[in-house]
């Protein structure tokens, strides 16, 4: 069993992805913690649970490999009109968007050509243009329209 | 202008609740197999047993195992909201759920643990059948993970899964026979199912990937950018908090956007959030005392410089009795041999008569000038020194003479140096006197003149002061005009000759010159002159900086801005022109005022993202559009708005919500088409009340939707028993081979 030792850099989610071999059936009894309440739940006896059960190797992945192996392993093979978690997701709009403020939100009937950024009157513009270069960004950002230089 | 409501003082974080107690019932309840009902939302899992009217339980659905070196050496699982009560667990607290889906399985087998502990179960396994709640159209990898773990680890005899909103349809409704829509909104995703043929139609079922957390965490990133400088660190649990006390839907939201503009409307709607702030240091003495304390010090400072003067006395007498001796000594010169003068001379420390001449000289001096001062006499000037050698030629002088001449000559030049600076700053002192009394003729006689004047001088200041502001700014940009055209001067001065010699060359005297002061290089000099000028106005003119301030700050109050950050109170100048004196009140009142923020179009702004995803930027349909497509998909029944139920824990608490529904709905249906919208009686806790009922009122049903052991072993683990408030399945399609991972 891979035991997470210290100093070694745990890669994210191995706290609770590593299970240790203490048996759930062990520790002290649920009577115990009638007037305490319990905090730790490993100091609580858990009878009901299958000592046993190890997980079958399951490795903890995020939605986004769970959906792309789903529909991986079997791409053609569902019905059509099958709902899958992956064709239920609404579409992309097919109205005009309106555009708002990235500053303060009202309407914005300007867009500054060199950073993108849209805004509402000449005062926000003055606001933008005494902001160092750059920083328009974070405002852009807000609707995932800025641009990350690697 | 007038913002009387009290701020809303947001506490730091949740309020701490004591560990939750374990019931021991568990016998008892789960006699005859009544069921347990969990409904296992991403943000709040609750749980419980079906015949109750609530769930005995309800927790933050979040695991954390770590160790704590400090504690013990052995592992410590929390879960629910105690995950935050240990600062160490904080990097570890993860959630089973990944976009409303469960994915991962570890922290899920932690809080299965917790809700089978807390329930009471001792015994070897759990031998309840299970009511879960589960996604719509969640990945056959969830569910198969999800039945492995409660029929192998926990020896569960069946489990049944449904779709949460449905249930809670389920509860409000009593059947899922009426026709409708069921609009759903978590934490982490939205959906919109029709419900027709008395069951939920998950084909036709369309999901928005947006919730309450995108809410919270739009605000959050929202008043970060509003409030740069703001000196505390807002938590996204106090975001939380600000989203469900304050956002409200608008009908209209451009309409609702124009209201915010005007400043009555906006002091309506602003709502002013007050941190803990640290109470600033304040001076509670009154003014009497302030008074007895400078007299105290004016006393001591008196008697300090009578002391002072004890000791000049003393000092000047004692060099007095010096003089005495020394000139006795001078005296007694006479009646001396040699031998017994140089004794005497060498007992005084001196060594030779001219020495002795010296020392009388300048004791002299001293007593002499130390008399002066006691009479309130001037120094009288003394003469001219005389420099006899210095303009007599070489020729006629000797060796030790030229010697001396030279000496002179030095002496002469120091002396002279010293003599024209003197007249100089003579000269200076006067020209200032001159001006400084024709100013304040000036000011007697012509004293509109005079201010216009000085108001001229101000503004001159001020406006030299802006400008070399905006040119700093601009050179900081390479691109910029300035900048370039600095660059293109630095280097025509490389390239020319002329200009590199006049650089070496003369250049340094040159700007040495006497004209050329360099007053007005320094960012400093333009400050101390305005800060002149203001001292001088605040002195004949204080009305006239008071309007000038006034004038500033309404220019300020009156950009949108300005309003939006800091509502409508009055703004603070950075420079006000008068001084102001703050009493202790408005000093506590500023110090706050530092830990405020204001809530105004991010009340309707945050919202507004379930029906508008763009403005965060997610390239999906907003709820409406979303809303009619599945209309259309659903055989273009416009009839099913005449139910739409709204539940969940994200917006559906929203105020608001339901009238913008039905206004945007109106746009999409046949005129005429009758709308009605209703919201859950409570949409967080119906979705597991309407699990319990439905397990208990409809025990066909459930006896049908049961998946067994049995089933669990012979058809996989996302196999599922369908039922009216479930989701499809469809047999996997065969895989070939294994695949790979």
């Amino acid at each position: 069993m891979p035991v997470n030792k210290r100093g070694r850099k745990s890669r994210p989610g191995s706290a609770v992805d590593t299970p240790t071999h203490q048996d759930p059936r062990e520790g002290e009894p649920l009577a115990n913690f009638k007037t305490s309440g319990i905090s730790n739940l490993l100091d609580v006896a858990r009878p009901f649970k299958n000592g046993e059960y190890r997980g079958s190797g399951r490795r903890w992945k995020n939605l986004r490999q769970v959906v792309a192996q789903e529909q991986q392993a079997a791409a053609t093979d569902w019905p059509v009109d099958f709902p899958t978690y992956w064709a239920v997701d609404a579409p992309p709009s097919l109205l005009p968007q309106k555009k708002y403020c990235d500053v303060t939100g009202l309407p914005a009937p300007y867009t500054d050509p060199k950073t993108n950024v849209r805004y509402h009157s000449a005062e926000i513009y003055r606001f933008l243009r005494s902001l160092p270069p750059g920083s328009e960004q974070q405002y852009l950002a807000l609707r995932n329209a800025s641009v990350a230089l690697k | 202008m007038s913002d009387t409501r009290a701020p809303y003082e947001i506490p730091d974080g949740p309020p701490e609740l004591p560990p939750e107690l374990p019931s021991f019932d568990y016998a008892t309840m789960g006699q005859g197999g009544v069921p347990l009902v969990i409904d296992n939302g991403s943000d709040t899992c609750r749980a419980g047993w079906a015949t109750e009217q609530d769930p005995r339980l309800e927790f933050e659905c979040l695991v954390t195992r770590y160790r704590n070196r400090k504690v013990s050496a052995d592992q410590i699982m929390l879960v629910g909201s105690s995950v935050h009560s240990d600062p160490m667990a904080k990097s570890s607290i993860r959630s089973p759920f990944d976009g409303g889906v469960v994915t991962n399985f570890d922290a899920m087998e932690g809080v299965l643990d917790y809700v089978f502990t807390l329930l009471g179960c001792v015994e070897a396994r759990v031998d309840q059948p299970i009511v879960m709640t589960e996604a719509a159209c969640t990945p056959y990898t969830s569910r198969s993970n999800m039945s492995e773990l409660l029929f192998e680890c926990y020896g569960v005899p069946s489990v049944t899964y449904g779709i949460d909103s449905a249930w809670s349809l389920y509860k409000n409704a009593g059947s899922f026979a009426a026709n409708g829509l069921i609009v759903s909104s978590g934490a982490a995703a939205s959906h919109v199912i029709p419900i027709y043929d008395a069951r939920v139609r998950t084909e036709h079922c369309k999901r928005i990937n947006l919730g309450g957390v995108a809410m919270d965490e739009y605000l959050l990133k929202l008043l970060q950018l509003k409030y740069l400088a703001f000196p505390m660190k807002i938590t996204e649990w106090q975001a939380r908090d600000l989203v469900q006390n304050f956002a409200y839907v608008a009908e209209d939201y451009d309409k609702e956007l124009g209201c915010y503009l005007a400043a009555d409307n906006l002091a309506q709607r602003d709502v002013t959030v007050q941190f803990q702030f640290p109470m600033p240091s304040l001076d509670e003495r009154t003014e009497e005392e302030i008074q007895r304390v400078t007299e105290r010090r004016r006393e001591q400072m008196k008697k300090m410089h009578a002391v002072a003067a004890q000791k000049r006395q003393e000092k000047v007498e004692q060099r007095a009795r010096e003089l005495e001796e020394l000139v006795a000594v001078r005296e007694a010169r006479a009646s001396m041999d040699a031998d017994s003068f140089a004794r005497r001379l060498d007992d005084l420390g001196l060594e030779s008569e001219r020495e002795l001449d010296e020392a009388i000289a300048s004791a002299q001096q001293v007593v002499e000038r130390a008399q002066n001062r006691e009479l309130g006499l001037e120094p009288e000037s003394k003469e001219a020194p005389s420099f006899p050698l210095a303009d007599v030629p070489n020729e006629e002088l000797t060796d030790e003479q030229r010697q001396e001449k030279r000496r002179q000559v030095l002496l002469r030049a120091g002396y002279e140096a010293r003599e024209r600076a003197r007249a100089e700053k003579e000269k200076e002192r006067a020209r200032q006197e001159e001006l400084a009394r024709q100013d304040d003729e000036r000011r007697l006689n012509h004293f509109d003149e005079w201010l216009a004047d000085l108001k001229a001088k101000r503004s001159s200041a001020i406006a030299r002061i802006k400008e070399r502001r905006a040119r700093r700014r601009e050179l900081s940009d390479r691109r910029s005009h300035a900048s370039q055209v600095r660059m293109r001067n630095i280097a025509d001065l490389a390239s020319s000759e002329s200009a590199a010699a006049a650089a070496a060359g003369g250049g340094r005297r040159r700007r040495r010159g006497a004209e050329d002061d360099d007053f007005g290089a320094e960012d400093d000099d333009w400050d101390a002159e305005l800060a002149r000028h203001n001292r001088q106005l605040s002195l004949y003119a204080p009305d006239y900086l008071e309007s000038l301030d006034r004038a500033e700050r309404v220019q300020i109050e009156n950009t949108i801005m300005y309003r939006f950050a800091e509502g409508c109170q009055q703004a603070i100048l950075d420079k006000p022109a008068m001084e102001q004196k703050l009493d202790n009140a408005a000093i506590v009142a500023r110090a706050a005022r530092e830990y405020q923020l204001h809530l105004n179009v991010e009340r309707i702004r945050v919202p507004e993202i379930v029906f508008r995803p763009s403005l965060v930027g997610l390239d999906q349909a907003g709820l409406v559009e979303t809303i009619d497509g599945v209309l259309r998909r659903a055989g273009g029944q416009a009839s099913l708005v005449s139910n739409v139920f709204v539940t969940g824990g994200g917006f559906a608490r929203v105020p608001g919500i339901l009238e913008r529904l039905e206004r945007d709905i109106r746009t999409i249906v046949p005129a005429g088409t009758p709308i009605s919208i209703r919201r859950a009686a409570d949409p967080l806790r119906d979705a597991w009340r309407g699990a319990a009922l439905w397990s208990v009122r409809e025990p066909e049903a459930f006896g049908a939707s049961r998946i067994t052991r049995q089933d669990y072993l012979e058809l996989g683990g996302e196999y599922l028993r369908e039922h009216a408030a479930s989701n499809r399945y469809c047999a996997t399609p065969k895989r070939e081979g294994p695949t790979p991972s």
